[in-house]
C-alpha cells in the first residue's frame, strides 16, 4: 500500500475542521488542521502537504495569500479553497492563481472527499512517472 | 420560479387583464416565496443530518434570507388585501427577534432564569450546562427515569456575578492574580466573597414556584449539582465542581454559591491561566433536584474504558448514596455483563460480591454521613439479576441516545425504580482509540452489499440484525438494536425509530418526518436507498456507514468504535445546538385550522405559522376574485370538455394549450400543460369514475360538478372548478359544495425545479366521517412519497424535486385520485372502510394503466 498522503485543512471555523478531519482520516488520509491562519502560513513554509484545503476568507491572511505561498514553496501541492462566500469573482482568481478546485460551503462532506480523491489519484499518478525503475 | 406570466399577460388583452394580472402576480409571488421559505426550512433541517459541512456564517446567511422571504411575503400579502394583515408585521417582528437572540453568542433565551427540567433538552446545553442538558434529554427520550427537578441557568448565573460588588470585586482579584497574586489567595477571596454575596432576588423569585410545587409534590430533600458549560478545553474539571446531597429546601440558594464558587477553585484558575481562558467569561447553571430514595446506588459504564471494543457492559453498586462508588470510597460489588452488539439481550459473565461495611445515607437533618451497613446485608449483592438486567437495559438505551459509550450514575430506590443521576460520554483512554488507518483498511476489506446508497438523513455508523418492517407490522416486536430496514419512510415507523441502530429505506427524503426524527435520536440513517428491502435479507448481520453511504456485510466493529470514539461528534458542536432552535423558532407548524377563529396573525407562533397563514389567504383572495365576476366575463377562458361528469374551466397563461386551437370549449387533446396532460390520464382513467350506487350526496355532487361545465351561468355561489395553466404550470382549484382541493404543480425535466402541492380540506358530511377521508387521502399520499400532513379534516401533501416521469407518474394519481375519491366521505362508515378504500385504491392502480415508472 501507498504511504498515506498528508493533508492539512485550514478554517477559521473549527467546526469546519473537525467535521472534515474524521471523514479523510476514515478514508485513509493523514490530516492536519489550523484555524490560526498566520501559524499555518509557519506550518507550509516548514512541512509539504500533499493537500492543502483552505478556507478563502479568514480574518488575518486569504486563501489566495496561502495558495500564492504554497504554490511557490510547493508548487506540487493541490490546493482546494473551500468558501462561505462563493461568488464567481473569487472562483476566478482562485482558478487562474492555480487552485485545484474550489468548494462553496455548505458541502457534502463525500463531495469534498470525491475531490480530495481526484486530487490524490493525480498525486499518485505524477509520483509512479516519476519513478518508472521502482 | 420564472415571471413567465408577466410577458404573456402583455401578450393580449392588456387592459381588461390588469387588475387580475396584478392579483395574479402578487398570488403567485405569494406561493413562490412560501416554497422559497419552506424550502430553505427543509434544506436548514437536511443541514442537521450531519452530512454536510457547514459554519456560522451559513447559519446567519439563511436566517437573513429567510427573514427577507417573510419579509416579502407580509407585504404582497398585504397589497393585494389592503392592508387587512397588517398583525402579520408584528407576529414576524415577534419570531424575527427570538431567532437573533438564538444567534448572539451569549447563550439564548436571556429571560429564562430558572427552567424546569421537563422543559430541558441538550438544546438548550448553552443555558443549563452539559450535565442537565443530558438529564433532561434523558427524561424526554426515555420518559422518565430522571428525578424531577429545575436548573438555575447560566443567565442565573451572570445575573448573580453581574452584582456591582461581586463583579468589581472578582476583576480586582484576577488583576492580583496578574500581578503575582497565588491561584490558592485569589480563590479563597472569591469563594468567600461569592457565599456572602446574596443571590439576586429576580433569581430567588424565579426559582421559587419551582421548588413550592416539588415541595407538594411531597419531595422534602435536594440535590444541588453543579452543570458547567463545558467546552473540550474543560472536560477535564469535570469532577472538580461540587454537587451537594441531601440540601433542605432553605439551604438550596446556600449551596448554589457554594457549587458557583467551585469554578474558582485553585486548580481551576491555574488550569484558565495556563491555557489563557479568560475567568471571567465562564459560566455554570446550577440543577436542583428532588432527592431520589437511595437503597443502593453506583455506577455503569456500557463499555469497558480499557477495552471498548469488548461489548461489555460493567456495574458497581454499593448501599446508600452513591458517593461510595463514586468516589471509590469502601468497598462495592461488582458486575461485568456481555451484550449482544451493539444493543440486545445481555448475559452476566462475572460478579464479585464485596464486603461492605459502611453506606453513605441521607441524614433527617440534612446532609449525607457514613453508617454502618447492618450485618445481615455486608455480604449480600445489592443487586438481584432482574435489577442488573434493568440497569444494562438502560445502559444499552442511553448509549444508543447518546451515541456514545456512557458513564451512567444512578440510584435505586426500595420499589426497584432506575433514577439516573447523570450520564455522560464515557472517558476511552486515548491509546484505545483505534488508528483511522485501520479503519480505512477495515472497511476496505469488508463485503459492501450496497454502495452509494441514498441519501443520508442522519450521519453515523450503526449495526445490527436486519429487520424488515411492513406498514402493518407489529410493532412492539421490533427488537432493541435491530437495524430497522423498510420500503418508505413513514410516521407510523418513527415510533420505532429510537430502539433502532440504524434506518434504511427505499424511498424518502431527508427532509421527511421521519429523517427529523431519526436526527432527534441520532439515529444513523439513509433514505432513498432504491433497493435495500430487497438487497437485506431478514436476521443477517449488516454495518450501515450513513457517512460513506455504504452497507456492509456483517458487523465493521473498527467502524463502530472509530464512532464512538470520535472526539467531536457533530450533534454536539454549538453549530448545530443554535441551528436547531434557529429551526425551533421558524419550523413547527401549529396554525393548522384554517376554519379555526385562532387563524389569526396574532396566533402566529413561527415563520412557518405565517407562511401557511399568509397562503391560505392569498388563496381565498384569489378564489373571490375569480367569483367576483365581472372582469371576469371578458377574460379568455376556456372550458374543458371531459369523458368524466367534471366541469373545468381553464386560463391559458402560455404553452398550456395547443397553438392551434379554436373556439372555446376544449377537449382534453388540446390540453398541452405537462402537470395537467398527466394529471387527465388519471383522472379519465377506465373505472376511475364508474357509477356506484348513488346516494343523496352523490346526486347533488354530480349535479353541482355538471353545473360548472356551462361558464356562461358562473355564479359566485355556485362551485368553481378552475385550472390555470401553462405550458409546465398547473394550478387546480375544484371546489365543491364544501370541499376545496387545489392541486399546485410544476413540471419540468429539472427535478429541482419539480413539485407537487396537494391540499384538501373540508367535506360534506359530519367531522368523523370528514376526518376518515382525510385519512383516506392522507394514507394514500403517504404511499406515494408525499410528505403528508393531515390535521383533522385538512390534507396537505407535498412532493418535490422527483424526475420527470415521477412526476407523471404522481399527477395521473392524483386524478384517479380525484375521481376515485369524490363521494368516498358518504362511503367512510367505519375506520376499518379507510383501510379498504386504501388499499383497493392502490391496488387498482397497480393492476391497470399506466403502470408505475421507476425512478431514475
Amino acid at each position: 500500500m501507498d504511504e498515506p498522503l498528508e493533508i492539512l485543512v485550514l478554517d477559521d471555523e473549527p467546526i469546519v475542521c473537525t467535521r472534515i478531519k474524521p471523514s479523510l482520516e476514515k478514508a485513509g488520509y493523514q490530516v492536519e488542521i489550523m484555524t490560526d491562519s498566520v501559524r499555518a502560513l509557519d506550518r507550509i513554509r516548514e512541512k509539504r502537504f500533499d493537500i492543502l484545503i483552505t478556507d478563502y476568507r479568514m480574518s488575518k491572511v486569504t486563501g489566495l495569500d496561502l495558495l500564492n505561498l504554497q504554490k511557490q514553496i510547493w508548487p506540487d501541492t493541490k490546493v482546494i479553497i473551500i468558501s462561505g462566500y462563493a461568488t464567481l469573482e473569487v472562483a476566478r482568481k482562485a482558478l487562474q492563481s492555480g487552485v485545484y478546485d474550489f468548494m462553496a460551503k455548505p458541502f457534502r462532506l463525500y463531495e469534498l472527499k470525491e475531490v480530495v480523491e481526484r486530487a490524490a489519484q493525480t498525486i499518485r499518478a505524477a509520483r509512479q512517472s516519476q519513478r518508472p525503475e521502482t | 420560479m420564472a415571471r413567465w406570466w408577466q410577458s404573456l399577460f402583455h401578450k393580449s388583452e392588456r387592459d381588461r387583464l390588469q387588475s387580475l394580472r396584478t392579483l395574479f402576480e402578487k398570488f403567485h409571488e405569494i406561493l413562490d416565496l412560501n416554497n422559497a421559505v419552506l424550502n430553505l426550512i427543509a434544506d436548514m433541517g437536511e443541514k442537521l443530518s450531519g452530512d454536510y459541512v457547514f459554519d456560522a456564517h451559513y447559519i446567519e446567511s439563511a436566517v437573513e434570507e429567510l427573514n427577507d422571504l417573510m419579509y416579502r411575503i407580509i407585504y404582497n400579502l398585504n397589497s393585494i388585501t389592503d392592508n387587512r394583515n397588517l398583525a402579520l408585521y408584528d407576529a414576524f417582528e415577534r419570531i424575527r427577534k427570538r431567532i437573533l437572540e438564538e444567534l448572539s453568542p451569549t447563550p439564548t433565551r436571556a429571560g429564562e432564569l430558572v427552567l424546569p427540567l421537563d422543559r430541558v433538552t441538550r438544546d438548550l446545553e448553552d443555558l443549563v450546562g452539559k450535565k442537565m442538558s443530558s438529564l433532561g434529554e434523558i427524561a424526554l427520550r426515555l420518559g422518565g427515569h430522571v428525578p424531577p427537578g429545575f436548573v438555575l441557568t447560566t443567565h442565573a448565573y451572570r445575573r448573580f456575578m453581574d452584582q456591582a460588588e461581586v463583579r468589581d470585586f472578582l476583576e480586582e482579584t484576577f488583576d492580583a492574580l496578574k500581578r503575582g497574586l497565588s491561584p490558592e489567595e485569589a480563590s479563597e477571596r472569591i469563594c468567600k466573597v461569592l457565599t456572602q454575596a446574596k443571590v439576586p432576588q429576580e433569581v430567588e423569585r424565579a426559582l421559587q414556584p419551582h421548588l413550592a410545587a416539588l415541595r407538594e409534590a411531597g419531595h422534602r430533600w435536594f440535590a444541588v449539582r453543579s452543570s458547567a458549560l463545558l467546552e473540550d478545553s474543560e472536560l477535564s474539571f469535570a469532577g472538580q465542581y461540587r454537587s451537594f446531597l441531601q440540601v433542605a429546601p432553605d439551604q438550596i440558594l446556600a449551596r448554589y454559591k457554594d457549587v458557583v464558587s467551585s469554578l474558582f477553585s485553585p486548580e481551576v484558575i491555574e488550569y484558565r491561566n495556563r491555557h489563557g481562558l479568560s475567568h471571567l467569561d465562564t459560566a455554570m447553571a446550577v440543577g436542583v433536584l428532588a432527592m431520589a430514595p437511595s437503597r443502593v446506588s453506583g455506577v455503569l459504564y456500557t463499555r469497558d474504558p480499557e477495552m471498548p471494543d469488548s461489548n461489555v457492559i460493567l456495574i458497581s453498586a454499593a448501599w446508600g448514596l452513591a458517593r461510595t462508588v463514586v468516589e471509590g470510597r469502601g468497598q462495592a460489588d461488582f458486575y461485568k455483563l456481555s451484550r449482544a452488539h451493539p444493543a440486545g439481550a445481555s448475559r452476566l459473565l462475572e460478579s464479585r460480591v464485596a464486603e461492605k461495611t459502611t453506606q453513605w445515607l441521607g441524614q433527617g437533618e440534612g446532609g449525607e454521613k457514613e453508617v454502618p451497613v447492618p450485618a445481615e446485608l455486608r455480604n449480600v449483592p445489592c443487586l438481584s439479576e432482574s435489577d442488573i438486567e434493568k440497569l444494562a437495559d438502560i445502559g444499552d438505551r442511553l448509549e444508543m441516545l447518546f451515541r456514545r459509550p456512557q458513564d451512567i450514575e444512578w440510584t435505586m430506590d426500595e420499589s426497584g425504580a432506575i433514577h439516573i443521576l447523570q450520564s455522560r460520554d464515557l472517558r476511552i483512554r486515548t491509546q484505545e482509540r483505534i488508528a483511522p488507518e485501520a479503519v480505512a483498511e477495515a472497511a476496505r476489506a469488508r463485503p459492501r452489499i450496497m454502495e452509494n446508497a441514498g441519501m443520508v438523513a442522519c450521519r453515523g455508523i450503526g449495526a445490527g440484525k436486519v429487520v424488515h418492517v411492513l406498514e402493518d407490522a407489529d410493532f412492539a416486536r421490533f427488537p432493541k438494536g435491530a437495524v430497522l430496514v423498510a420500503k418508505s419512510t413513514s410516521p407510523k415507523l418513527s415510533r420505532l425509530i429510537p430502539l433502532a441502530s440504524a434506518v434504511v429505506t427505499d424511498i424518502g427524503t431527508p427532509t421527511g418526518h421521519m429523517a427529523t426524527i431519526a436526527r432527534e435520536y441520532r439515529v444513523p440513517t439513509l433514505v432513498d436507498t432504491g433497493r435495500a428491502t430487497q438487497l437485506l435479507a431478514e436476521g443477517t448481520e449488516v454495518t450501515v456507514d450513513a457517512e460513506e453511504r455504504v452497507i456492509y456485510s456483517g458487523i465493521v466493529k473498527e467502524l463502530l468504535q472509530f464512532q464512538a470514539t470520535e472526539e467531536h461528534p457533530f450533534p454536539d458542536a454549538r453549530e448545530f445546538r443554535v441551528l436547531r432552535r434557529v429551526l425551533h423558532q421558524v419550523s413547527p407548524l401549529y396554525l393548522t385550522d384554517p376554519e379555526s377563529r385562532e387563524f389569526t396573525p396574532e396566533n402566529c407562533r413561527t415563520y412557518h405559522d405565517i407562511t401557511r397563514y399568509s397562503h391560505e389567504i392569498a388563496v381565498r383572495q384569489f378564489i373571490e376574485f375569480h367569483l367576483r365576476g365581472s372582469k371576469w366575463k371578458r377574460v379568455p377562458m376556456f372550458r374543458l370538455s371531459l369523458p368524466v361528469p367534471l366541469g373545468l374551466v381553464v386560463i391559458d397563461l402560455g404553452g398550456g394549450i395547443a397553438p392551434d386551437t379554436h373556439g372555446r370549449v376544449l377537449t382534453p387533446d388540446a390540453i398541452a400543460s405537462r402537470p395537467m396532460k398527466a394529471l387527465l390520464i388519471g383522472l379519465c382513467a377506465e373505472g376511475v369514475w364508474k357509477t356506484n350506487p348513488v346516494d343523496l350526496d352523490f346526486r347533488s355532487f354530480m349535479a353541482s360538478l355538471t353545473r360548472t361545465a356551462h361558464t356562461a351561468s358562473m355564479d359566485p355561489h355556485r362551485t368553481q372548478n378552475l385550472a390555470v395553466l401553462s405550458n409546465e404550470y398547473m394550478n387546480l382549484n375544484l371546489r365543491v359544495g364544501y370541499h376545496f382541493n387545489m392541486i399546485d404543480a410544476i413540471l419540468t425535466e429539472n427535478r429541482n425545479d419539480n413539485y407537487i402541492y396537494f391540499r384538501f380540506l373540508g367535506g360534506v358530511t359530519e367531522m368523523t366521517r370528514r376526518t376518515r377521508r382525510a385519512r383516506f387521502l392522507g394514507e394514500v399520499l403517504n404511499h406515494y412519497d408525499f410528505i403528508v400532513e393531515v390535521k383533522g379534516d385538512l390534507v396537505v401533501g407535498r412532493i418535490k424535486k422527483i424526475s420527470r416521469p415521477m412526476m407523471e407518474d404522481r399527477l395521473a394519481m392524483l386524478g384517479r385520485l380525484i375521481g376515485y375519491s369524490r363521494q368516498l366521505d358518504v362511503l367512510m362508515r367505519s375506520e376499518e372502510a379507510v383501510d379498504t378504500f386504501v388499499r383497493e385504491f392502490v391496488l387498482s392502480r397497480h393492476s391497470g394503466p399506466p403502470p408505475r415508472p421507476k425512478e431514475d
